[in-house]
């Protein structure tokens, strides 16, 4: 069972640490000689302290020795969905292909589904498409379009 | 109705079998997917010997353009063999999911006719964002 530890057990054992990095001993040594002196401390703890005590400092980019399969998932903003919407225009075909949330496609669509895009090919986020809108034209009724 | 609505992707395999038997496209599915290791598949039916053919395992989109170019030759299909030219012009894949006018009629979205292998990758991207947007599409009033 563990030892809670008592404050001056606590400093004794800060300065043993302090001690032995000055002697440039490894974090392994100094643990077996704190466990001998009945003041081991967890592995994790007693690097960081070492580090401390040697002066190492901080690596840049710790995530980077993270191995992959313990890395927390990056947020990387709305994932992107695309939708191709197409029609034709006179017997020409136009498809915009739209990216973004669905709130933004929605809206998008309120729009798309009305007017065709100027291009015949157009792909752009649903926030920009109507930069991209032809809103004088609308889309034939019946269009003879291949997906 | 003036437009037709489908979804686009360049990392999932899918392909788009026009004038083939049920029979034919599950066997060419079968096919594809133990050949290239796509561990599962849906087909879809667009209408009367038209199938939709989604495959679970995300590829890189030059790994999509050959096996789908690789399908195309091995269906012995005209068809198919545009569908694979338009999809490698736009660098993605596109399959229907709205309705779309045929003639004097009206061709219903696809529906789901046979799964098999694993569904939790690209089949359940494609199922969900489908359903979306069949719900936006029914909304808008636009299919």
């Amino acid at each position: 069972m563990k030892r809670k530890l008592s404050e001056e057990d606590i400093q004794q054992r800060d300065k043993l640490i302090r001690h032995y990095a000055e002697k440039r001993y490894s974090a392994n040594q100094i643990q077996k000689k704190l466990q001998e002196n009945g003041l081991g401390m967890r592995r994790k703890e007693l690097l960081a302290r070492v580090r401390e005590a040697k002066g190492v400092p901080k690596k840049p980019k710790p995530e980077v020795h993270v191995p992959i399969k313990y890395r927390k998932a990056e947020k990387k903003g709305i994932p992107a969905k695309w939708i191709a919407v197409y029609g034709s225009v006179d017997g020409t075909s136009r498809r915009i292909e739209l990216a973004g949330s669905g709130k933004q496609l929605y809206k998008a669509m309120l729009d798309v589904a009305k007017h065709p895009p100027k291009k015949r090919f157009v792909q752009c986020s649903a926030t920009e498409v109507s930069n991209y809108l032809d809103y004088q034209t609308l889309w034939d009724e019946r269009p003879k379009v291949k997906s | 109705m003036a437009i037709v609505v489908g979804l686009s992707d360049n990392k999932t395999v899918m392909c788009d079998l026009d004038d083939i038997s049920f029979k034919k496209a599950k066997d060419l599915a079968f096919l594809t997917m133990e050949h290239f290791k796509l561990e599962g598949f849906i087909i879809l039916k667009s209408s009367n010997k038209h199938y939709h053919v989604v495959f679970d395992k995300p590829k890189r989109w030059s790994e999509v353009i050959s096996i789908i170019a690789w399908i195309g030759i091995i269906a012995k299909n005209e068809n198919v063999w545009k569908w694979v030219c338009m999809q490698a012009i736009k660098k993605f894949c596109t399959l229907r999911v709205g309705p779309k006018p045929d003639g004097e009629g009206l061709k219903p979205s696809p529906k789901v006719v046979y799964t098999y292998g694993s569904q939790n990758r690209q089949i359940k991207w494609f199922l969900s964002m489908r359903r979306r947007v069949l719900r936006m599409v029914k909304r808008l009033n636009v299919g």
